[in-house]
């Protein structure tokens, strides 16, 4: 087999890609926004076609040459982190939208297209997309798809994975598939669940491991007419399980494009700022924050309807904070910035994992507990409600020049906490690696089916606790 | 992941160590894309010179970090990437945590100074500055060649400063400049020899010391003159000049005198529609906004603008800044021509319209066959317009 220097060396003369391998130019692939550790990356290879993913794949598991795919790398995870070496495969030269169907309402993309891009090709159109993660001006399709997005949509459309017709991946050997109706080359992409199992479903929040995604179809939606933002004050983080719940059960969910739980600390900072006059003792504990996006009339009955629920469950309406944070926010479209914000105070460690809504309340309390046994670093929860369940983020905000190995030890606690709470992975990457390979005959299966599609396990390996390269 | 003794020999580094532990790696300065906030990409190295994200403003920061966390760099090759930044400040504007990307490449470029490791091309900027007192290296004496057949006044209350771009890639500007400014009915005078290079070149390119001490000079020359207004045409000069109370820039006074109906200016033939390019320094730092006023002129004076008037505060530069032009002339001219498509990309104007002379010479000469002539906003005004003073 070829030395180190030899396979990089191959990539390099490829046509239709661009390569480095220079020190410096690999400094900025090490990492991805997260705190986990950075990798060492021999070689970036950027390809601008999907002919040359292929060929790089095919060279670098021949060599068995690690191989990191990297969209917009703004992921919290670190899948990303080249933490065995080899190249980091930079998509961002695949960023051309192939296809915008509307008879079929799909849109096609390469990996490489920014969520901003996107959207502002589809807005001509009256459409856009159902799923918009709150890193939409800087993440990628192909990296949302790898690592299972969230945010705006998370209401109405659950997961990103859900808004997926059908995706084109390059396997370990080099082979292109393409997934769902577009497995049969007459058709193209229309539905995903046809033919066999699900296999797009493989590639999705599989951080790259099985497979090198090259395109992506996602189902349109079209752009809502109105838009409305209300929020609602608790006296608890029970209340606001019990009414999140009430409106999950009676499914009040398809005129919500976002929906987020708020805890004390945030309110009370976001009240001082805007009304600095206000006292801050009567203000509720938990605060949901909904912005409604439909026709009109919908939204005016669902409204309608929550309000009902969140006084039935101990709320009340609580237009302050729509006026001091939540209305700016969504209206504005700063909640793109929201995801920086996060980072306003210092860098901060952010893990995100899948809570049962019954379990907010628990969730809230290995939050609570985190706080208690990590007091040096200030712990913030981020919960977004979904169609089903809610995504919580546990945040640990840390001066990285003296705290990073600290705070990386207290967001594993948090990890095998939140497990044993009930919760469950999300965006796993790396910083769940050792719960994901817990799960006993669901890692088995994981692995197994690694073997098959990698043998050598060059894909992305670390993440999702999967194989070293062989 | 900590800086280490390393950092007490980097000086200029060390000052920016919370910026190098702060940044987390959003991507925004590398290359978002947020239409409601008229961001399309920002930075113009990644587009035009490499697409490799170590040319970003996060690249720069990375890089500074590995530095004085002791990493054994190849440090030709730090100073090849650090010394490809066009410091249009885009990065700067754009990170929603205030990070200062730019400044910390010119610290980078500082240390690599430093230790002699600059591009000879900066070097010979550097060199071009303190011997002749502007960056291209034409002869000091040339400074006012512009101004041979234009009367000046020796007690006027307005001094005009051409700054190094007028007076030696644009002289038209500067002198289209100085009869818009007599048209008002303004004594005008100029510096001559006491003139000088205002550091600003030498600021971009990190000799901080360098650039100072011409600051302090030309400070120092304008201390010996009495007036009450000092017009500049030069951004970066305008940049650099910014602690002058008295100072405005040529298209602030331009904006006023027809606000207070000084100047009176009517069209030579039907006004043309034009295509603007905006200057990046008009957008750093403590001075106004310059970009607007020129789409505010032209409002004023009937002038068709291409794609509307709102201007975005991150516009891809142009790539005359940083010294790019000298130390890499053709990504350079390729970051021009990027301008150039894009400014006719929604119809051919008649013309390109930019209120920077260093940038309106640079596109100047990455102009094509068949593209529309580019001017200074004085040099447009001049050519297309009658020009009188009130009541004429």
């Amino acid at each position: 087999m070829a030395d180190r220097h030899e396979q990089l060396a191959s990539l390099a003369g490829l046509d239709d890609a661009a390569f480095f391998d220079d020190p410096v130019d690999l400094i900025t692939y090490r990492r991805d926004t997260s705190s986990y550790a950075p990798g060492k990356p021999e070689g970036v290879v950027r390809p601008r076609s999907p002919e040359a993913v292929v060929e790089i794949i095919k060279r670098a598991n021949r060599d068995k040459l690690p191989v990191y795919t990297r969209g917009g790398a703004s992921m919290y995870a670190g899948g990303v982190n080249p933490e065995h070496g080899g190249i980091v495969l930079d998509m961002g030269g695949l960023n051309r939208i192939l296809d915008i169907d509307l008879d079929r309402g799909i849109v096609l993309c390469e990996p490489g297209v920014r969520f901003g891009a996107l959207l502002s090709a589809l807005k001509p159109h009256g459409q856009t997309v159902g799923l918009v993660p709150s890193t939409a001006p800087t993440a990628t399709v192909g990296g949302a798809a790898s690592a299972h997005a969230l945010g705006t949509g998370s209401p109405q459309f659950q997961s990103f994975g859900d808004e997926v017709a059908g995706l084109e991946v390059v396997l370990a050997n080099g082979e292109r598939v393409q997934t769902g109706s577009a497995a049969s080359s007459h058709a193209g992409y229309f539905q995903r669940y046809c033919i066999g199992p699900d296999v797009t479903g493989l590639f999705l929040g599989a951080d790259g491991t099985l497979g090198v995604v090259i395109a992506v179809a996602l189902w349109l939606h079209p752009l809502p007419p109105d838009r409305e933002t209300v929020c609602y004050g608790f006296p608890d983080a029970g209340s606001v399980q019990e009414c999140i719940m009430e409106i999950q059960r009676r499914e009040l969910v398809n005129n919500i494009w976002y929906a987020g739980a708020y805890e004390a600390p945030t309110i009370q900072t976001r009240i001082s700022q805007a009304f600095p006059d206000k006292p801050l003792d009567d203000l509720p504990s938990f605060a949901l924050a909904v912005d409604y996006r439909g026709e009109a009339h919908h939204i005016e009955e669902d409204e309608s309807r929550i309000a009902e629920i969140a006084e039935r469950c101990g709320g009340a309406h609580f237009p302050d904070f729509n006026e001091a944070y939540f209305n700016k926010l969504r209206n504005e479209e700063i909640y793109w910035y929201s995801f920086a914000g996060f980072f306003a105070i210092s860098r901060c460690a952010i893990l995100m994992s899948s809570v049962p809504t019954d379990k907010l309340t628990a969730f809230m309390d290995v939050i609570g507990q985190q706080r208690k046994n990590f007091p040096q670093y200030p712990l913030g929860a981020a919960i977004v409600m979904c169609r089903r369940g809610l995504h919580g983020g546990a945040l640990a905000f840390y001066d990285e020049a003296s705290q990073w190995q600290d705070a990386n030890e207290a967001i594993s606690e948090c990890a095998r906490a939140l497990v044993a709470a009930g919760c469950v992975p999300y965006k796993s990457g790396k910083v769940w690696a050792e719960q994901v390979a817990s799960f006993g005959p669901y890692s088995s299966l994981l692995k197994q089916l690694k073997k098959e599609l990698d043998p050598n396990g060059i894909l992305s390996p670390g993440d999702l606790g999967l194989a070293t390269p062989n | 992941m900590t800086a280490t003794d390393k950092a007490s020999e980097l000086p200029h580094l060390t000052n920016y160590l919370k910026d190098l532990y702060h940044c987390s790696d959003c991507g925004y300065c590398v290359d978002a894309i947020w239409e409601e906030r008229d961001i399309d990409h920002i930075c113009a190295t990644l587009e035009s010179h490499s697409p490799g994200l170590s040319y970003s403003g996060q690249g720069y920061i990375k890089t500074a970090r590995a530095w004085v966390e002791g990493e054994d760099l190849p440090l030709a090759s730090v100073s090849e990437h650090a010394f490809t930044c066009t410091s249009c400040g885009n990065c700067e504007r754009i990170c929603p945590i205030g990070m200062r990307p730019m400044e910390i490449n010119r610290a980078l470029r500082s240390e690599l100074i430093a230790r002699d490791l600059a591009p000879e091309s900066a070097v010979a900027i550097q060199k071009n500055v303190l011997e002749q007192q502007n960056p291209a290296g034409a002869p000091r004496a040339a400074r006012y060649h512009w101004a041979q057949n234009i009367e000046t006044a020796e007690r006027a209350e307005l001094v005009y400063l051409p700054g190094c771009a007028s007076a030696y890639a644009r002289p038209q500007e500067a002198q289209a400049a100085m009869r818009l400014l007599q048209a008002a009915g303004v004594p005008v005078k100029i510096l001559g020899d006491s003139d000088s290079c205002c550091g600003a070149p030498l600021r971009e390119l990190g000799f901080s010391d360098d650039a100072a001490r011409q600051s302090e000079q030309l400070g120092a020359a304008l201390a010996k003159q009495s007036f009450n207004l000092l017009v500049t045409s030069g951004c970066e000069c305008a940049h650099a000049l910014a602690n002058e109370d008295r100072q405005t820039s040529f298209a602030g006074w331009l904006a006023s005198a027809l606000t207070e109906g000084k100047l009176q200016l009517a069209a030579r033939s039907s006004t043309p529609k034009v295509s603007c390019i905006e200057s990046c320094q008009a957008t750093l730092g403590a001075v106004p906004n310059d970009n607007q006023t020129l789409y505010d002129i032209l409002g004023r004076l009937g002038v068709t603008v291409n794609g509307g008037a709102p201007t975005s505060r991150f516009a891809m530069c142009c790539g005359a800044g940083g010294g790019a032009p000298a130390m890499h002339p053709q990504s350079s001219t390729e970051m021009a021509r990027a301008r150039m498509r894009e400014a006719t990309a929604k119809g051919q104007p008649d013309a390109i319209v930019s209120i920077d002379p260093r940038c309106v010479a640079h596109l100047d000469a990455a102009r094509s066959d068949g593209d529309p002539p580019v001017y200074g906003l004085a040099e447009f005004v001049d050519t297309h317009f009658h020009l009188s003073a009130e009541g004429n």
